[in-house]
This record gives C-alpha cells, structure tokens and sequence, in this order.
C-alpha cells in the first residue's frame, strides 16, 4: 500500500493562509505550506482571499466573492510532495504510453492505415502518431473523434483497457508451453490454429490482449475449451472423443498426445466439412468391388483425380492434409456421412491414390456406424499383411481396384515382357502400364514391392517413374473447394477450414 | 467541483491539474479515490471499486472527460 492510499494522507485537518502561503495539517501529520502564486491563476491578485477547507480540498474565496478557486488534496499533495509528484508523472507517461498503444493495436486490428485514420477524423497524421508514440498533451475531443473514426467510443476505449488490465496475466509463451504438454506442436499452431494475418513475431512473446482474445477463439471453437481452461492453472485436455470413436493402429513409438490431439482437429475439420457440404445429395455405395469398379469406365485407368471425382460423386468428402507428425489419415462417419482424411507429405500421385482407395475400404467396410472411426496413426503401408486383418483387407481392395483384379496376371506380363531381367524391366513397365490402361507409377510401385520380397531393390526406378505433377494435394484441394459451401459455416470456422488447407 | 452525484459517491474534477487526466469519487462514508480517466485506475485511495461502480463511471465517461478538457 502506498502512503497516498491512507486516508490520512488524503484529509485535511486543518488550512489556513499565512501571507502569500497556504499551510496546510494533512491528519497523517504532515505539515506543509505552498505559495498562493503556484495555485491562483495568473490573472488574480494574490492577496485578501478568504480560505475555507474542508477534508479533502480548500477553498480560496476572492474578496469580491467572485472567484472561487476549489484545490483538491491532490494538487497540494503534488506541490509538496516529491513522491508523489513523481508516482503522478509515471502514471502520466504509463497511461500515455498505454492510450497509444492500445489505439494503434485497434486500429491495426481494423486494418486502418494511420493516414487513412487521421484523414477520416479530420486530424493531421502527426497527431495520430504523437499519441500512439504516447504523447500526453492530447485532448479528450480529439481522442473521440479519432476513435469515432473507427466506429468506437470513449465508452469502448476504455472497456478495451480495463479488459487489458485484467488479462495481463495472459501471456502467449505461457499459452504455447501448455499447448505443447496437451499436444499442440507450437509450429502446427502458428499454421493452422491462428489466421495468417497474425504475425506473432511482431509481438516478441508480448501479443497484445485483443489478439489473444481472438487466438483464444479459435482455441475454444476447435477444442471445446473454456477461458478458464485455456488461460488457467490446469492442464489442457483434449475430448477424447475422436480419438475414442477410432478403430485404433496404436504406434508403437509416437507421442500419443500428439495424435490424440491432430485427431481432434481433423475430427473438428472433419465436421465441418461436412457441415458446409450438408447440401451435398448422397448416393448409394457401391455393393461389391466390381460394381465400384465400373464407376471408373469398363477398363478406364484408375487415377488420383478420377477417383476423387467418384467419391465425393457417392456423397463421401475428402480433405487433404500436408502438415508434418504422426497421423496419416482418417475416417470418420459423422451423423451417416463419410468424411476421408488424407495426410501425406509425398508429391506421388499413385501414393496419394492409394491412401484414399485404402480409406475409402474402411468406409465402406468398417464405418456403417453412425460416430464410427478409423485413425490412421503410423504411415499407411500399402504391403502391409500382417498387422491387423482390416489394413491387410483395405490394401487388398485398393490393389484390385487398381489393377482391376488382374494383379498377377499384369505381373506375369511384365516379368516376361522384360525377359525377367531387371535392367529391362522400366521399359517393360512402361509398356504394359499403357497395354493395360494402368498407371506407371501405380505398376512401379508394386513391381518394386514385389522385387523386394526377393531381397531386390528396384525403388529408385519405381521412384522414377512417379506422376507428381500436377501435385496430388493440389488436385484434392480443388475438389473440396469446389464442394465446400462456406454459406453454411460462421467466419470463424471458415477461416479455420481455410487455413487447414492452405499449404 | 462536483460534476456527479450519485447514491453512494460523487465525482468531482478540478480546474488546473496536472497530467494524467483524473477525477475525485468522494463517497459519503468519507473516503476519496483518486481515479485516471478514461481507465479508471486507482491513482490514490484506500476503496476497491466494485463492477457496479465502473459500470456507472463508464455510463457517464464522455461527460466526464468533456468536464476534463473544459477545466484543463
């Protein structure tokens, strides 16, 4: 407590004029005296006032009894005092410095220029800039007119600044250490979880209160979490519920956290995905892999593109993902619809072609249940045969979509086209994959698997041989955007979305 | 001088004062609290003011830094 808080600092005990002086008796028993010069204005005579007190201001009464002169405890306690002068010169510059501060963070928060601001409120430039740079000889009138100027009051000023006061404790670097114990990678959430028009590192860890409360928005929208919860002692917790609903691959070695909470924010994209596609008409499935099969054209070749177009044809959304870490795909049946994650950091189209073949066998195999999921948390492995009876069963149906269930027989042909020498075999591939209407990349692919069960590796040439342009997350970007309907999603969510897929 | 009067407290705001803006809330159980405009920061004083008071002080804010400007 400072000694100007005392009430006794404060109240007056007794005052009196004693020539061209005023002493005064605070109840603290201090005992000062101030000339009349430093109180009367100018243009009065300094002598025959009457004085009057009262417990916490003086009056001096001309002897005309037409001026009163009222002086508050305050301006004698500034007169006389050295330490609190000095505590009302700080508070003078802290608060300058503040009402600068706090307008230039409103007004880049309305994305209004200074110029365009001092032209709209009528004031010169070098008026905006004196006050934001803390100036403190700026009138009332002209701080409303430049706040009316953004469509705000004094009112809302100072809302703003008691608001600030109370969130001081709120700090970004506290906000990002505890995202990280819950699972929330600091850069994943500089990318995706708060809108690129903030830039953090303009802030050095000091990111004003508005911005935080714009950053806490978006926090509690895609993880369900309170103010109290988001700025509070406790630790974050991510719902468990995508990651609960999951039909598991549980990794051996990942951070478990991590997952738990991408899964989360797929899930969230995941809903709103659909939400914004709830127009979309939906079509029956496919009963067996012939009739899917036939959805591609009797022999047509199977591509990333076409397959995109087929599902998303049956009502089933796919959203691509490039951000790095451990998942690597989902599906989810949210309220009987179809939402497909695809999460690949590879520019192969055949690979991205086969992700969503695998996911799409999940969904017609695994996730008939409404709230059903399938997490993919290790990278998906398309020769996979031992792990779990469902991923051998989805990379199964993926094979024989691609090669129309003529998988060995498309083999033998290759194999026998390159006189069974591996020197021979890329233009044998290339070859058959025209013959056949498959992709080469796609034929690569599993020559190379199938070479490598004999201890040979033929990767570099099937890697080769890879279509990566135009780039797969490119083409399954258009796709969702050409679905999405951002009508039926607030701002916030759209610009969450919006950011997901951006790369 | 008195600008406000209110239930519990007036304001008041005197001619000729020194940087930052401020104003007087003198309750009529005898204390004074030196109050910032237009943050209402407690610059001197022993009282607490509850939400019940800012609310009215922020009610009243553009007459209270209109009163500012006139006297300073």
């Amino acid at each position: 407590m400072n000694t100007w808080d005392n009430e006794k600092y404060q109240r007056i005990e007794v005052a009196k004029l004693s020539g061209n002086s005023i002493e005064v008796l605070f109840e603290n028993g201090d005992e000062v005296r101030l000339s009349l010069k430093t109180i009367l204005p100018q243009n009065l005579d300094e002598e025959n006032f009457d004085l009057i007190f009262y417990s916490y201001e003086i009056i001096l009464i001309s002897p005309s009894g037409s001026n009163e002169i009222k002086v508050p405890w305050s301006q004698i306690r500034v007169l006389t005092d050295v330490e609190f002068s000095k505590h009302m010169a700080l508070e003078s510059e802290s608060q300058a410095n503040e009402v600068g501060k706090k307008l230039r963070e409103l007004r880049e928060w309305k994305n209004i220029k200074a110029n365009e601001l001092a032209e709209r409120a009528s004031v010169t430039p070098q008026t905006i800039s004196r006050i934001e740079r803390g100036h403190t000889d700026i009138s009332f009138a002209t701080l409303k007119k430049i706040l009316a100027a953004m469509a705000l009051t004094l009112k809302d000023f100072a809302e703003y600044q008691l608001k600030y006061e109370q969130s001081e404790e709120k700090n970004f670097n506290y906000l990002l250490k505890k995202l990280n114990r819950s699972g929330i990678d600091t850069n994943f959430f500089l990318r995706k979880l708060i809108p690129r028009r903030i830039d953090i590192n303009e802030y050095s860890g000091q990111v004003p209160s508005l911005l935080l409360d714009e950053i806490t928005t978006y926090l509690k929208a895609i993880f369900n979490w309170s103010n109290e919860q988001i700025w509070g002692p406790e630790e974050l917790t991510i719902n468990v519920n995508a990651s609960k609903l999951a039909f598991y691959k549980r990794p051996a070695h990942s951070n478990f956290y991590q997952i738990q909470a991408y899964s989360h924010y797929a899930y969230y994209l995941s809903k709103l995905v659909i939400k914004s596609t709830i127009n979309k008409s939906l079509k029956d499935y496919p009963d067996n892999i012939e009739e899917f099969r036939l959805k591609f054209g009797k022999g047509e070749k199977v591509t990333f593109e076409k397959c995109l177009s087929v599902v998303w044809d049956l009502g089933i959304c796919v959203v691509p993902l490039r951000d790095k870490g451990l998942f690597h795909g989902a599906s989810w049946n949210i309220g009987g619809r179809h939402v497909i994650i695809l999460k690949q950091t590879s520019s192969s189209q055949a690979k991205w072609l086969f992700d969503l073949l695998h996911e799409l066998y999940h969904v017609f195999a695994h996730l008939e249940d409404d709230n059903s999921a399938v997490i993919e948390s290790e990278e998906i492995n398309p020769w996979i045969t031992t792990e779990s009876i469902e991923e051998a069963e989805a990379n199964s149906f993926a094979h024989k979509v691609l090669f129309d269930d003529k998988t060995e027989q498309i083999l033998s042909k290759c194999l026998a086209l390159a006189k069974y020498k591996v020197e021979n075999l890329k233009r044998s591939v290339e070859k058959v994959a025209i013959e056949e209407n498959i992709g080469e990349d796609v034929l690569s692919n599993y020559l190379a698997y199938r070479l490598s069960l004999q201890g040979e590796n033929w990767w570099g040439t099937a890697n080769s041989l890879q279509k990566t342009d135009p780039d797969p997350y490119s083409i399954a970007k258009e796709f969702i955007k050409n679905n999405l309907n951002k009508n039926f999603i607030n701002p916030i969510e759209a610009n969450i979305l919006t950011m997901a897929l951006e790369d | 001088m008195q600008i406000l009067v209110f239930n519990q407290f007036s304001v008041y705001i005197y001619a000729g004062q020194v940087p930052p803006p401020h104003c007087h809330l003198r309750f009529y159980d005898g204390n004074d609290i030196l109050l910032s405009i237009p943050n209402f920061k407690v610059l001197g004083g022993e009282n607490t003011l509850d939400e019940d008071i800012i609310n009215i002080l922020l009610d009243n804010l553009d007459y209270i830094c209109n009163k500012w400007d006139e006297l300073n």
